[in-house]
């Protein structure tokens, strides 16, 4: 659904972003993370057709991004990171602005305006000054906006920032909703634990160079090398820091006693192995679990805090 | 407690680092003294003994200098003062500077005095030029002294009027609109009083004038003190607010009554129509008084009550007179309200939204060129309403017929409509190429004023110092309205040509070239422009 390959932009002699290449199946909620000033913005601008590239093409719903930018349009649904609204407009007439704006016909507009407000749960607001609403419900009005000609493909920069917990919430809720309709999102966001929640494919950027990209799942075992795991006993923790010390596949041992944190390194197999053996050693396990990293600790692994 | 004026103000001390340093301000004053220069130059007897000039040339460039300024300090007042404190809060930065110890009075006087000093800087730096006009005869040292606490009487006051539009008002661009539509009725009486007493400017007689503007900035700075001692509103009263407010019938515009439904449109409750511009519906009746029209009423009230003053040089028979204050009048609110069109929507955030539509760059421009230039001419027409007076009561030297009257109203209606077209359509195309709402207003008033204004002074010095031929300097009159509507007057004379036929020529083919570069190249223009993202 959407393509980029060897996507560059620079202004001068700062390289914003560096021959990306990138794929985003159908259906896909991709996320896009990396420090600020790493290139999110300016790849996401550019597939909104708001950049023109130093070099490289994309393609949004098989459309060539640079020759074909009202095709590519109707395509997608824009959310950039920092927008406004106008003054004086009421909510029903700041989407009918933008439907009118996206040609379609005054006969269908009324109803999809309708829908796009109880979608968005913006009904009760129907006849309120843009300007007036909070910074939770222009957030919802600028979805609203984005899905008014029923795109394919959403391009959400930041949709959840500066928002309360409560409306991250109902946003995270609502993309969710959005999955289920179909649509392709790509979306950034600095709020980590969101995304892991949210998308099923990631990919990093940094200094303008894509670090890793793909599931989210692949992307965090291609960041572990190892496994990290945690054990409690309930008692005799002498017993298990001396098992788990004289095992080679366990490393970086932290003793915390009555908890044990260790990284290992093995299969499955292995671990159900080491389990078995620390319980007939007689090691009182009170529980044994794998820690999953999380995309924070990927995050952090993969990039360094450089920007471009 | 910090002092009101001294190092120990911040925001004094910002505020001056900021205008005083940079390069803008250097390049203003090196080409606004460099073009005094020139024109002493060319005024200055070529040889021999400069007091064998006629004292009433020295008169007529004093007059120049003296005007010209007046003008000057009238656009560059607001320029420099009405985006100090709305630019704070649209940059939410106000709220910080408020809850530091920092008293409202030193937050005031530190912007205030920034935005004046430098404006009084400008007028004074002018100061050498002038007093070598002594050398000269006809002119008396306590003209240039009176000349001189006017200017600066002046420039505090105008720039006292914008600070107080943006302490009041919650956007620049509506602060730099209202500012400029309060000081033209001021600056066109100061301007008809000094051509009514010659001796204006002696300091006998210009201490009183410039008592009266030092009251009015004690006035508005007490005002100020008495706002931003108060919290702001982070969601100001909206048009919608108004709307709801019986109370204040007459201070502000309901849409649903004759003359304010011709500004500001009624509210529709059905979807726009099939093929109809968005962004001129969006224009024309949301944006322009999304956040109210209280201040802008009262403009109206005022530019009207100062119509009816004019109304005595018409009904004396000098209605190109009454058709100058029109044009000024247009002068100052088209591109006030057209100088926003492009970067208001950078400025709040909404034009990636707008851009990433299916609407063609031509409909873009179209609709916004359409509501600015149709509520610029509807305001100059309220304004203007006193024609009418022209066409059905014969005045003195009017012609005697109905049809000969209603043919030269025509032709004065075309000046003014042609002149805000085209201050119209370049404020439009600046806003094109600027990054701020400010930097555009400025700039546009600068380009009006060079092309249609400046070749008044142009002429006069020409005229008066140089020995080139009258049909040649008559060349130099065609952008200006001004002599385009003299000559609609003079016809009767028969020396003077019709200037308003290349006149109307010059300026409708000018705005449709710029309006098609736009609509052709708004793009390209753009993505230059716009910041790298």
């Amino acid at each position: 659904m959407i393509k980029i390959r060897g996507f560059t932009k620079r202004y001068g002699d700062l390289v914003a972003v560096s021959g990306l290449d990138l794929d985003i199946e159908k259906g896909d909620v991709f996320g896009f993370i990396g420090p600020n000033g790493a290139g999110k913005t300016t790849t996401i601008r550019f597939l909104a057709t708001l950049l023109k590239p130093t070099s490289g093409q994309a393609w949004i719903n098989g459309y060539p991004v640079t020759s074909r930018p009202d095709d590519v349009k109707r395509s997608i649904g824009f959310m950039p990171d920092a927008f406004g609204v106008y003054d004086g407009m009421k909510v029903w007439e700041f989407l009918d602005f933008f439907a009118a704006a996206y040609g379609i016909p005054k006969s269908k507009r009324l109803a999809i305006v309708s829908d796009v407000m109880a979608l968005l749960d913006l009904t009760s607001k129907r006849d309120a000054l843009v300007q007036t609403l909070s910074r939770g419900m222009q957030q919802r009005l600028c979805l609203a906006k984005t899905l008014v000609h029923d795109p394919p493909v959403l391009i959400l920069d930041e949709p959840a920032s500066g928002l309360d917990p409560r409306a991250r919430v109902e946003i995270k809720a609502l993309l969710r909703e959005l999955q289920r309709m179909g649509k392709t999102i790509m979306i950034s966001s600095h709020i980590l634990s969101e995304l892991a929640d949210l998308c099923n494919k990631i990919g990093i950027i940094e200094k303008g160079k894509l670090l890793a990209a793909g599931p989210v799942k692949d992307v965090v075992a291609s960041v572990r090398q190892h496994r990290v795991i945690m054990v409690e006993v309930t008692g005799e923790a002498e017993k298990c820091e001396i098992f788990l010390a004289h095992d080679p596949r366990v490393k970086n041992l932290t003793a915390a006693p009555p908890q044990f944190r260790f990284e290992f390194q093995g299969a499955d197999a292995e671990v159900a192995e080491l389990h078995r053996g620390m319980v007939t050693a007689g090691v009182p396990v009170l529980w044994f679990r794998e820690v999953e990293a999380d995309l924070e600790e990927v995050f952090m692994t993969i990039t360094k805090g450089i920007v471009a | 407690m910090p002092p009101l004026v001294s190092d120990g103000n911040p925001v004094l001390r910002r505020e001056l680092l900021n205008v005083l340093r940079s390069k803008k301000a250097f390049v203003l004053m090196f080409v606004y003294a460099a073009a005094l220069i020139g024109i002493v130059y060319i005024a200055w007897p070529p040889a021999g003994d400069p007091r064998a000039v006629q004292s009433e040339k020295t008169r007529i460039l004093f007059n120049i200098f003296a005007r010209g300024q007046m003008v000057m300090i009238a656009m560059l007042g607001p320029a420099f003062s009405a985006g100090c404190v709305t630019v704070e809060k649209e940059r939410r930065s106000l709220d910080m500077l408020l809850t530091t110890p920092l008293r409202g009075g030193a937050l005031l006087s530190g912007k205030y005095l920034s935005s004046a000093a430098y404006l009084a800087l400008l007028t004074a730096a002018t100061a050498p030029m002038v007093a070598s006009f002594l050398y000269l005869p006809g002119l008396d040292p306590e003209e240039i002294a009176g000349l001189y606490v006017f200017l600066l009487a002046e420039a505090c006051c105008f720039s006292m009027v914008g600070l107080t539009a943006s302490v009041f008002l919650p956007r620049t661009q509506s602060a730099l609109s209202v500012a400029y539509l309060a000081i033209l009725p001021v600056s066109a009486l100061l301007l008809l009083v000094s051509l009514a007493f010659p001796r204006f400017f002696h300091i006998g007689a210009a201490i009183w004038p410039s008592g009266v503007m030092a009251v009015a900035i004690l006035f508005m700075y007490a005002a100020c003190r008495v706002r931003i001692a108060r919290p702001f509103d982070p969601a100001p009263r909206s048009l919608e607010d108004e709307e709801n407010s019986s109370s204040q019938s007459g201070l502000v515009l309901m849409r649903d009554r004759f003359p304010d439904k011709l500004l500001i449109p009624s509210r529709r409750e059905e979807p726009m129509e099939d093929g109809a511009n968005p962004v001129l519906y969006k224009e024309m009746r949301c944006e322009v008084f999304g956040r109210g029209t209280f201040f802008l009423r009262i403009i109206i009230q005022v530019s009207m009550f100062m119509s009816l003053v004019f109304l005595t040089f018409l009904l004396m028979g000098r209605e190109h007179i009454f058709v100058y204050y029109l044009i000024a009048f247009g002068l100052l609110a088209a591109p006030a309200f057209a100088c926003d069109a492009f970067t208001g929507e950078r400025e709040r955030g909404t034009l990636d939204m707008l851009l990433t539509t299916l609407l063609a760059p031509r409909r873009i421009v179209l609709g916004k060129f359409l509501a600015s230039y149709r509520l610029s001419m509807m305001l100059t027409g309220l304004v203007g309403m006193a024609m009418l007076f022209y066409l059905f009561v014969p005045t003195q030297d009017a012609p005697a017929g109905f049809v000969e009257r209603l043919a030269r109203l025509c032709i004065y209606v075309l000046i003014v409509g042609a002149t805000v077209l085209f201050e119209t359509v370049a404020a439009m195309f600046v806003s094109l190429l600027c990054r701020t709402t400010t930097a555009s207003m400025v700039t546009s008033y600068a380009v009006v004023f060079l092309a249609l204004v400046a070749p008044v002074a142009a002429e006069a010095i020409l005229r008066v110092f140089t020995h080139v031929r009258m049909e040649e300097i008559a060349r130099y009159l065609v952008t200006c309205p001004f002599a385009a509507a003299y000559s609609v007057a003079a016809r009767g004379g028969g020396e003077i040509s019709p200037l308003w036929i290349p006149y109307l020529a010059i300026t409708l083919s000018a705005s449709a070239a710029l309006l098609g570069v736009m609509m052709k190249w708004m793009r390209p223009i753009m993505d230059r422009v716009r910041p790298a993202g």
